[in-house]
């Protein structure tokens, strides 16, 4: 498992799971390794302690038999062979015999042979006429800690003495310490690795969980989500799989709405640009008209000429502004959608052929040459008759516009890709490569933004509206700067049947 | 007579023949100009002691215009009039920015014009 820097999980506001789960964890395995390691240790010193009682019990029975028959016969060499054998035992610190008076007949201990000892002790075990095992005192000479044992020698059903031993502790005792000690180190280190094993558990418990918190956080900030990988097969991985699932329909559903909202707000964008561009080229004529009617009211001077000269502003301007506000108006209709088109079967080279008719006398007057050539294998193609002449008017318009006196303009149909194909070909003043997208814009003319050759710079994106209603494609091809340009026109057969589109390559470039 | 020199460059014939119009009526000498570089050409060669520039002229527009004039130590006296069809507040603060004294929008009044040319050559002498 990845380990990371932090090592714990955010100690968040109040509590951690991970620390409490430890925590529980460790309790309950330590209280149980207490229980499990103190009644093991109990049990072992008991057994310890029964073990020597049980051993000091035969050896005071097997003495004071020893001892009754002893002194039956009057013969002391069994109960001192008996005493050497048992005095040999370290632990054994000292042996007496007792009369049935309580003089010591037979003693380790020298300075006790032959009197009558008086401790405590000794009292209490002369006194017994049970065996008394192992009561405990100091030593006062070694401060040993000691422990006595008597039985009453009986001989007859008579009481005729005592036999003693005392006991050294202290090994008996460092055996005991030893065993607490080996205990509980035993259970310290279980302790230890209780609580270890618990914190890694709920580590491995607890990281999948931190891990999903993690993501979470990256997609509260933000952040790009990716999925959390768990390979756990458990409920963890079944919370990981759900979150997984739902941070992938939540980015399905963000990247939606970004995508909404960044169309939407280009759109705002274009609409507000386009205000500004309709606000700036309505008040151009209207400044005309505006200066022109008040130069007319206001200087009552004016010669004939000049009033003809201001009408004539007036008079020219004022169509200018209403073919605008009819480009703006077509334009913000065909934004709005699709509704109004009537599509036909007919050929298209009627649809030019009428265009050509009423551009013809405008190239005319601009002393220009209009060619016509149309196909006659014209395919039949649905259309809208009327859209379609002005799409072909608006071309031949800026051909005849943007081509110096005495050009020559061609327009010509031919089939193509089951549809048909317009284009108008002049040898004017030519689109440079970076603007052959642009002149399609709204209020955009070739050249610099600000030169202007008159119209509206409406024309070509209300035809390219118009050409995209049909499902077609327009386009524009020209050599550069001066070197005449061709507008090109594709129209598919069926604009309500997607069979036969053109094709959106760019071939022509 | 020293009639006061003003040019009128702005690329809408109508507007250039209007104000000119309205000028030479008012008594001042006009001079005129189709685009930004034929502008400059005039600037130096005749120094108008006022200039109505339009924002959106071919060659050289009316910021354009504006910059070249007040970098040049000679020109830098004459009164810049920006005249736009353009309302916006950012349109204006660009033309003040490039340099331009004042800025006057479209549709304007001729009378209004002469007036303010009045009152600033005033202002220019004292």
């Amino acid at each position: 498992m990845k380990k990371d820097a932090q090592g714990n999980p955010k100690a968040g506001k109040g509590r951690s799971l991970y620390l409490e789960f430890s925590v529980y964890i460790s309790g309950i395995a330590a209280i149980f390794i207490m229980l499990t390691i103190s009644f093991n240790l109990k049990r072992e010193m008991r057994l310890l302690d029964e073990n020597r009682d049980e051993r000091v019990s035969i050896l005071l029975s097997t003495f004071s038999k020893i001892a009754a028959k002893s002194a039956n016969q009057e013969d002391r060499r069994l109960i001192l062979l008996a005493a050497g054998e048992i005095t040999s035992d370290p632990e054994i610190a000292y042996f007496m015999l007792h009369d049935a008076g309580g003089t010591c007949v037979l003693s380790t201990k020298a300075a006790l042979q032959g009197r009558k000892p008086d401790d405590a002790i000794s009292r209490a075990a002369l006194a017994s006429t049970a065996p008394r095992l192992l009561q405990p005192y100091t030593d006062p000479d070694t401060q040993a800690p000691m422990l006595d044992a008597s039985a009453p020698v009986m001989s007859g059903g008579v009481r005729i003495g005592a036999v003693r031993f005392g006991l050294n502790a202290t090994r008996h005792n460092a055996r005991l310490a030893r065993m607490r000690f080996e205990y509980g180190g035993l259970s310290f280190v279980s302790i230890l690795m209780a609580i270890l094993i618990s914190f890694v558990l709920a580590r491995r418990t607890m990281e999948p969980i931190r891990l999903l918190k993690e993501k979470l956080d990256a997609l509260v900030q933000g952040e790009s989500i990716e999925a959390v990988k768990i390979d756990s097969a458990d409920e963890i991985q079944q919370l990981a799989d759900s979150f997984n699932a739902m941070t992938a329909k939540w980015q399905e559903m963000y990247d939606e709405l970004r995508q909404a909202f960044e169309e939407l707000k280009s759109l705002d964008r274009m609409k507000d640009q386009f205000v500004s561009l309709v606000s700036h080229e309505l008040r151009t004529p209207l400044s005309s008209i505006v200066a022109a009617a008040e130069v007319l009211s206001e200087h009552g001077t004016l010669s004939e000429a000049e009033t003809r000269e201001f009408i004539n502003i007036i008079n020219t301007e004022g169509h200018r502004l209403t073919k605008l506000v009819t480009d703006i108006l077509d334009l913000a209709r065909m934004k709005a959608g699709k509704e109004g088109y009537r599509f036909r079967e007919g050929n298209i080279n009627d649809a030019v052929a009428q265009a050509a008719k009423v551009a013809g006398f405008a190239a005319e007057t601009k002393g220009q040459t209009l060619t016509v050539e149309l196909s006659e294998d014209m395919p039949p193609t649905r259309f809208d008759f009327d859209r379609m002449v002005q799409v072909a008017s608006n071309l031949l318009g800026n051909a005849v516009r943007y081509t110096q006196a005495g050009g020559k303009i061609t327009v010509r149909t031919a089939p193509k890709d089951g549809g048909a194909l317009v284009s108008v070909t002049d040898n004017g003043q030519g689109i440079a490569p970076e603007d052959r997208e642009r002149v399609f814009k709204e209020f955009e003319q070739a050249g610099s933004a600000d030169s202007r050759t008159g119209g509206s710079g409406l024309g070509l994106a209300i035809c390219e509206r118009l050409v995209q209603a049909h499902n077609g494609r327009i386009w524009v091809e020209s050599a550069g700067l001066g070197k005449g340009s061709t507008f090109f026109v594709h129209l598919p057969r069926d604009p309500e049947n997607s069979a036969g589109k053109p094709k959106q390559t760019n071939d022509h470039a | 007579m020293a009639e006061t020199s003003i040019l009128v460059a702005d690329d809408e014939p109508f507007i250039v023949r209007l104000l000119t119009f309205a000028l030479k009526k008012g008594g001042f000498a006009v001079t005129e100009a189709r685009d930004g570089e034929e502008a400059l050409g005039l600037l130096r060669a005749r120094r108008p002691k006022i200039v109505f520039v339009d924002a959106m002229m071919p060659k050289m527009n009316g910021y354009e215009l504006c910059r070249a004039v007040k970098s040049d130590p000679e020109l830098r006296g004459t009164y810049l009039i920006m005249l736009t069809a353009k309302g916006q507040d950012s349109d204006r603060d660009r033309g003040l920015e490039a340099g331009a004294d004042e800025y006057m929008t479209k549709p304007f009044s001729p009378s209004q014009v002469i007036q303010r040319v009045t009152e600033i050559l005033q202002s220019l002498k004292g």
